[in-house]
């Protein structure tokens, strides 16, 4: 079995790639703009990449490259997990790119999952999560409340194991932390919006 | 461990009903068949159902879903809400339906609490195994918020 993913050398991608490698008879193929496959100037050579694969790990962000790799590669391998964002939740709260981006990809995801042919597809709704931000990461937010890569990973195997589902969101706690940062980014923000 | 169910007699409250008493829980639920009406005896099953470990959401009941959500969100250990994915994909044969189901969820995104919304499709995709199976996997993994199952067909 073949499992390509992309953006394999930081963070949640990197714990991916290591946890595959530990499934016995499994192949583990990393795509990241290191070893020159870039999701947006390298478009067409990660399809290519990805093409045939039993999983493909949809993780690194880049403008809309995540939702065009969906729909090009979504009649091309034979599961794929997508790596998105509960911001998407959120937009009158959080109103930036990266969350028209992420909520323009739940919406391609969700177009497989209604198919009665489209592929086994798990969307994941990540909250903040341990490590960030990285340099790479877009929101630039930290948090004093993150999700632990061990929780992200037992949820793949669960699904692996269970693929009729098609999203998993985690907690996402507006900590006083997390607020103020938001306060800070967005100084608009009505605090009476939040109910946490 | 307590567990307190709604519509505990049929469908998917009953296979809770059967799990959590074979996993060796104290299961103690309200339904239409025991002589409940959710509507009028509204605050006397709040009473009965507040302080227990786990409190599962489940019977539709015109809409009471979202008072049980709001009045027990903090008064729960955890709680299990079973909504659908109707929201996603809504049904126009069912508009009342849909718009409850909406409203639950918008709710429950609000709520800072350790609750696990179910959202259900045809039973193709969601036996009553799997979400048995989730139900145990989220208990371990209370991080989980969401768990939506895909939806081939509408939602009936």
């Amino acid at each position: 079995m073949k499992v390509v993913i992309t953006g394999h050398t930081h963070g949640i991608g990197r714990a991916l790639y290591n946890h595959f490698q530990t499934f016995n008879g499994w192949e583990v193929v990393g795509l990241s703009r290191s070893n020159g496959y870039d999701i947006d100037k390298d478009f067409d050579e990660v399809v290519e990449a990805a093409t045939g694969c039993f999983l493909f790990i949809n993780n690194a962000y880049r403008d809309q490259q995540q939702t065009k790799l969906v729909n090009a590669l979504k009649n091309k391998v034979t599961k794929m997990i997508v790596m998105g964002s509960v911001s998407r939740q959120y937009p009158e709260l959080i109103h930036t790119d990266y969350v028209h981006d992420k909520q323009e990809l739940a919406e391609a995801c969700r177009l497989i999952s209604i198919d009665p042919n489209g592929i086994d597809l798990l969307h994941l709704d990540l909250s903040f999560i341990e490590g960030m931000p990285d340099k790479d990461d877009p929101t630039h937010f930290v948090s004093d409340y993150n999700l632990k890569f061990e929780e992200i990973v037992s949820a793949i195997d669960f699904w692996l194991t269970n693929p009729k589902i098609r999203q998993i969101e985690f907690r996402w706690k507006l900590t006083p932390f997390v607020f103020n940062q938001l306060k800070q980014a967005f100084p608009t923000l009505d605090p009476s919006r939040i109910q946490f | 461990m307590k567990c307190f169910i709604t519509g505990h007699t049929t469908g998917l409250g009953k296979e809770f009903y059967n799990h959590f008493s074979k996993l060796g829980w104290e299961v103690d639920g309200i339904s239409i068949s025991t002589g409940y009406d959710i509507v009028a005896d509204y605050s006397q099953i709040l009473s009965k159902a507040a302080g227990c470990d786990l409190f599962i959401n489940n019977a539709y009941a015109d809409g009471m879903q979202l008072h049980f959500l709001e009045a027990l969100a903090n008064q729960v250990g955890k709680m299990i809400v079973c909504g659908s994915v109707v929201t996603e994909y809504p049904d126009p044969e069912l508009p009342k339906y849909t718009e409850d189901k909406i409203k639950l969820e918008k709710l429950f995104l609000q709520k800072d609490f350790i609750g696990l919304l179910l959202k259900l499709s045809g039973d193709t995709y969601n036996t009553p195994e799997v979400i048995m199976r989730v139900v145990d996997f989220w208990l371990e993994n209370p991080e989980i918020k969401i768990v939506s199952f895909k939806a081939g067909k509408p939602n009936r």
